[in-house]
């Protein structure tokens, strides 16, 4: 409950507010934005599933991002930068959809 | 992953595969894709035994973790978008128009300050161009009136005026022949579109336009003097000038034309560098 409220109110603040990015984070947006989403469909579905935890959401959204974006930096390092981000969304994708599919049962056959 | 979870569940929904031994367990990806687990952290939860407080100083924790993640969040997805092409020219548009505001605020304020400088020089009573007339009008820096000479200068407006040579269009050295004509002949004040000719101004073209000292001005061009109406008038028709004014009609296509007026007024300008100051220590003065 508190969860939700915070992440519609962060985001009502992120959206009237207008930064700058720094540059050098710049790479590491678009996989912390899908691991994001990933964390998100998952919260739907435990909420859907009667299991949710704002606590557990919190901490997963935060684990995801931080993964994430240390794999990205880890393959810059190595010089796999683009192929690491690619294989983060890619993963991060497939558990989206395996997420979803199983909110649309949930939905349409409860 | 696996281990975690092995005591702790309550009533598992689905037994998924990597919950027993499996010495594949590190194959959980494959396993998450084929039996579809809901994320171990929501599956394992128990609620933990603890105070109230504690709880509420958790759901704190967590609003301002949300809340954080939600700005964070947002701020990614802005940055990340692509502004259409479309709009980025009128984009463009709006911050140079910003941009000529602020330079139009910048003028308004030297302007001013220039005003409030000569007050105070006057008040001073020491010689300066405020008060030096002469000084004042060969420095172009004091409102001026007397009888003079309009002179306009119009784009070709024939049909087939893009065939001419620069289309047509009115030159800065056209401008400046004219000006030129006018000081020889002994005009004491020019102007050009309300634009003082002081000492250091030029005509120059930059782009498309032409621009007098920083000011653009455009078609039609006039020129306001102030000295003998048929002297100045003479000059624009005779000699080097008249030739080349001539020449200008013929070929570009523009048309000159000039009428004498009996009271001109101009106002002066002030677009002094500042290059050398002292503060002069007086007894009376600031």
């Amino acid at each position: 409950m508190f969860a939700i409220a915070g992440l519609a109110l962060g985001i009502l603040i992120g959206v009237f507010v207008d930064p700058t990015v720094p540059v050098w984070l710049q790479p590491f947006l678009p996989v912390a934005v899908v691991a994001g989403l990933d964390a998100l469909f998952g919260a739907a579905r435990a909420w859907l599933e009667g299991k949710f935890h704002d606590r557990v959401f919190v901490m997963s959204f935060f684990w995801n991002v931080v993964v994430a974006c240390l794999l990205v930096w880890l393959g810059t390092q190595l010089g796999v930068g683009q192929a690491m981000t690619t294989a983060v969304v890619v993963v991060l994708g497939i558990r989206i959809f395996s997420n979803t599919a199983s909110i649309r049962r949930l939905i349409f056959k409860a | 992953m696996t281990r975690g979870t092995h005591g702790r569940q309550r009533e598992p929904v689905s037994t998924p595969v990597e919950q027993s031994q499996d010495p594949a367990a590190s194959m959980s990806l494959l396993n998450q894709l084929l039996m579809n687990p809901l994320d171990a952290g929501y599956e394992a939860w128990v609620d933990p035994p603890e105070s109230r407080q504690v709880r509420w100083g958790y759901r704190l924790l967590v609003l301002l973790l949300a809340l954080a993640l939600g700005v964070g969040l947002t701020f990614a997805v802005r940055a990340l978008r692509v502004p259409e092409s479309a709009s980025l020219r009128s984009e463009l548009l709006e911050r140079a128009r910003e941009r000529q505001m602020v330079v139009t605020e910048l003028e308004a304020e030297v302007a001013d300050l220039s005003t409030q400088v000569n007050a105070h020089v006057e008040a001073q009573g020491t010689g300066s161009s405020a008060t030096d007339t002469p000084l004042a009008l060969s420095t172009a820096t004091s409102t001026v009136t007397g009888p003079g000479l309009f002179v306009t200068l119009k784009d070709s407006q024939d049909a087939d005026a893009a065939s001419r040579p620069g289309g047509g269009a009115v030159r800065d050295q056209d401008l400046r022949m004219v000006v030129n004509a006018l000081w020889a002949a002994g005009a004491e004040a020019i102007s050009v579109n309300d634009n003082r000719i002081a000492p250091g101004t030029f005509i120059r073209t930059a782009g498309s336009v032409i621009l007098v000292n920083v000011t653009a001005t455009e078609a039609p061009y006039e020129i306001r003097a102030i000295g003998d109406a048929n002297a100045l008038s003479t000059a624009l028709v005779r000699g080097s000038t008249g030739d080349y004014l001539s020449s200008a009609e013929s070929v570009i296509g523009i048309s000159v034309s000039a009428s004498a007026q009996s009271s001109v007024t101009m106002v002066g300008t002030d677009l002094q560098v500042l290059r050398y100051a002292r503060i002069i220590d007086s007894s009376g003065g600031q």
